[in-house]
């Protein structure tokens, strides 16, 4: 179920919403959550629904028996239990075929691949379960003894399959107890509402835009451009409205969901865009893998080597292709590059020119991530600059940068904080009708793009 | 103030999202949508097959979407949002020029088109060898507004394999016989009214020039509201057209049959409340018609090989030949047409197709 569907935006959420409002205490809220997601689950993937509960009994099982036998090897032995299952149903439902074609490609092979769909949202709600039992061995969290508030965590649908990865720390408190104040419920109804406009009204639209690129026969060096400036910003907008909507669907909810997305595209190096973007997947392979392995309190070539990991895990998490590692991999080499020397230059020099900087290699990065594996890499990153003897200029590229000059432009100045600067310049009392005013035209918007049917696919559902 | 704001925001949001999902409720569902002219998604049944194939999730969304309330002011919001206020030049691939509705088509598929023309090749060599055959390309509405920046087929290139590719038919180019103002402003077709230039010319050269119907002999009939298939992708609140069509004392004596024609006129305009308010020429959708017009100039026949642009431009035909058939490829395949149709030796033959149905002629088989 998507939430920019009708089916989640006017049959479940009210439901939802209103079976929430009228159950009784805490735990009975949970349950009502934990059967709404169990069912927001099921209407996108009927059978892997038993994957998930599958992976709430095994984490709850290895959480409490890493907690009885603290201190022991039974403990550990339990952790390596969890994260080997936690990985192996990732890796079966995700890189197997991977894998296969790699050894066919490589070998020469023919090895039949399984075809077996990838659960949605896998990638996500696995780590937040080795989070969880990790936490619980380091001693960070208590084992959660009530099988279904740990399901409810495990299983909680406005996070559930595209992030932000919330980690059961996060929300341990807010599970046992939450506070539901009009104030956050306000505020909640809020962030939906600007990510579902985010969503639907940019990132839709400039996803058209891309789609219209690959369907078209008429490249040029022009339309490759304006290609990726477009999907530049789509993957921005889907993938960060996605987020402010599970914020703020987690705050209408009483849950306080850790942020995702704080303007990466105003970066002025390739680190700080990384402080930026997708925030809960960096935190989560810092505390679970750049740490554990030393972090940068080691040798230089073990400190670079860690590096080295942790992008190469990235890339790979995004996707079983080699164009997601070789993703991973450019940004690693920037970030070692930036680390051991570029980083003071870039602080040296004009704003203008290391915004261009990061801005020109995240756009060729997007490339990268959206291409048809390595040989789609070659050809879409041979389009930037001619390659093949495309024309500079097409009739096709003209008419579509003109038709969609004002959304680029739009969806430009929304990725960066200067609206929100010019609203907070505002007096309260303003505010007062603007803000429930442009909630509502936002959603009323957004349903009108909606029923149309437009485009509307959600990009990260597929990691 | 604070507070107030608040309660706002959640009073709207309330309203909106249980105001819409109650009234979804209520609301009894449709049948049909004429302005997109297509059946509406109708309640999913629920079975655990289709439960658990993802298929009643996929259906429900579908059944939601088409039976929104207010589902036409919505789609209206989404046209305005995109053409005026993101400045679109077009939205879904419709454009608006001038008052005027038109669809961009930008791939040319070369495969398509030389499927076209093998088709055609393929009919003369096997039943009209014998027959006089030409062959007319109908310019879609986009043909007219190609050098003002808007993406659009290569006409060029198109009527460039036709002409090369058809074997034993004489081109006959329509093109200077037309111009927009001939066409529907919301639709994709041309108006009967306004084809006198263009059937004098494929008459002429068919030789039958002198015996066509004048245009002080019609009679016009205009039926309203027309719905044009691009208004209801477009979307946009705009003026409907009025549909006219043209009799005559041969169009009134012709007698019609076919297949799967169960009208018993030239115009059936019971049709015009259908889904498509064009089918009132020759019922629309019809693999074969024949018509006999006993009061015919001449005891010649035609045949014409025709998409729905054909099926307007053959009643124009009805004082010069005694015979008319009209056969469109679409709906019955060539291995089949001989069960149908005999053709006679010496008859006129018509290839008229639009570039919009030879840019996709893999569908004629």
């Amino acid at each position: 179920m998507l939430f920019s569907g009708v089916t989640f935006l006017y049959a479940f959420l009210p439901v939802v919403l209103l079976l929430y409002a009228i159950a009784p205490g805490v735990k009975a809220k949970n349950y009502v959550l934990l059967l709404a997601s169990l069912v927001f689950y099921f209407f996108g993937e009927p059978v892997y629904v038993l994957l998930l509960v599958f992976s709430s009994i095994s984490d709850w099982l290895h959480s409490i028996y890493i907690e009885k036998h603290r201190g022991e090897k039974k403990a550990k032995i339990a952790l390596i239990s969890s994260i080997v299952i936690n990985l192996g149903m990732l890796g079966f439902f995700k890189y197997t075929d991977f894998l296969i074609g790699t050894v066919n490609a490589l070998l020469g092979t023919s090895i039949p691949k399984t075809g077996v769909p990838l659960p949605i949202g896998i990638s996500f709600f696995t780590f937040q379960t080795m989070s969880y039992t990790i936490d619980v061995y380091r001693g960070r969290a208590h084992a959660q003894k009530d099988l279904g508030t740990m399901a409810t965590f495990v299983c909680l649908f406005p996070q559930l399959i595209a992030g932000p990865i919330v980690r059961y720390v996060d929300v341990a408190a807010e599970l046992e107890d939450r506070r539901h104040t009009l104030e956050g419920v306000a505020q909640g109804i809020r962030r939906f509402a600007f990510g579902m406009g985010k969503k639907v009204l940019i990132a839709n639209v400039m996803g058209e835009l891309t789609q219209i690129f690959r369907d078209s026969g008429d490249k040029s060096v022009l339309f490759y451009w304006l290609y990726a400036v477009a999907y530049a910003l789509q993957i921005y907008f889907d993938f960060s409205g996605y987020s402010d909507m599970a914020i703020g669907l987690g705050a209408m909810f009483g849950f306080k969901f850790p942020e995702n997305f704080n303007y990466p595209y105003i970066s002025r190096s390739i680190t700080e865009f990384w402080r930026r973007w997708h925030m809960t997947l960096g935190g989560w392979f810092r505390d679970y893998v750049y740490i554990p392995l030393g972090g940068n309190r080691t040798t230089k070539l073990k400190w670079l080597r860690n590096i080295a990991i942790v992008w190469i895990l990235t890339g790979a998490w995004h996707g079983a292709e080699w164009n997601f590692v070789l993703w991973g991999v450019m940004f690693g080499v920037l970030l070692m590059v930036e680390k051991l020397w570029l980083g003071k230059v870039l602080e040296k020099l004009p704003a203008f020119i290391s915004h261009l900087y990061v801005l020109i290699l995240v756009v060729l990065s997007f490339v990268i991530f959206n291409a048809a594996g390595l040989k789609g890499v070659a050809a879409d990153l041979g389009g930037l600059f001619g390659a093949g003897g495309i024309p500079l200029i097409s009739a096709e590229a003209v008419y579509y940068l003109r038709s969609y000059a004002v959304a680029i432009l739009v969806a430009i100045i929304g990725a960066t904080p200067l609206p929100k600067l010019l609203y907070n310049k505002l007096a309260e009392a303003p505010k007062v009708v603007l803000e429930p005013l442009a909630a509502g035209v936002l959603l009323v918007l957004s349903t009108a793009l909606i029923i149309n049917g437009s485009f509307n696919p959600f990009l990260y559902f597929r990691f | 103030m604070k507070k107030a704001k608040y309660i706002l925001t959640v009073a709207v949001f309330v309203c909106l999202i249980f105001g819409l999902a109650v009234w979804q409720i209520l609301l009894p569902d449709k049948d049909k949508s004429y302005t997109e002219r297509r059946e509406l998604a109708q309640a999913p049944e629920i079975s655990a097959r289709a439960l658990f194939s993802r298929e009643f999730s996929d259906d429900l969304e579908s059944y939601l979407l088409d039976q929104f309330p207010l589902r036409e002011g919505f789609r209206q919001v989404n046209a305005v949002y995109r053409f005026y206020g993101m400045r679109q030049l077009d939205s879904n691939g419709i454009f608006l020029k001038d008052g005027m509705v038109f669809k961009t088509e930008t791939v040319t598929n070369e495969d398509q088109i030389s499927y076209g023309a093998a088709l055609y090749n393929a009919a003369i060599q096997a039943w009209l060898a014998d027959c006089n055959v030409y062959y007319t390309v109908v310019p879609d509405k986009t043909y007219f507004v190609r050098d003002q920046g808007y993406p659009h087929l290569d006409y060029d290139r198109l009527y460039a394999i036709m002409e090369n590719d058809v074997k034993g038919a004489e081109f006959v180019d329509i093109r200077d016989t037309l111009s927009l103002d001939k066409y529907y402003r919301t639709d994709t077709h041309w108006k009967q009214p306004e084809l006198f230039d263009t059937v004098q010319k494929l008459g002429d050269a068919m030789g039958v020039g002198q015996y066509l119907t004048p245009a002080s002999e019609y009679t016009a009939h205009t039926l309203s509201p027309f719905y044009g298939v691009y208004l209801g992708q477009a979307a946009v609140p705009m003026d409907t057209d009025d549909l006219t069509y043209l009799t005559s004392a041969y169009t009134d004596s012709a007698i019609v049959s076919g297949p799967m024609y169960t009208y018993d006129a030239v115009y059936p305009t019971e049709l015009f409340e259908g889904m498509d308010g064009y089918d009132v020429f020759l019922g629309g959708t019809q693999p074969i018609i024949e018509i006999e017009c006993p009061n015919a100039r001449t005891d010649r026949e035609l045949y014409i090989f025709r998409d729905s642009f054909g099926s307007s431009l053959a009643p124009l035909f009805t004082g010069a030949y005694a015979k008319i058939t009209v056969i469109d490829l679409r709906y019955v395949t060539t291995a089949y047409l001989p069960n149908y149709v005999t053709f006679t030796p010496g008859a006129d033959v018509l290839f008229v197709n639009s570039t919009l149905v030879l840019n996709t002629a893999m569908i004629m088989r």
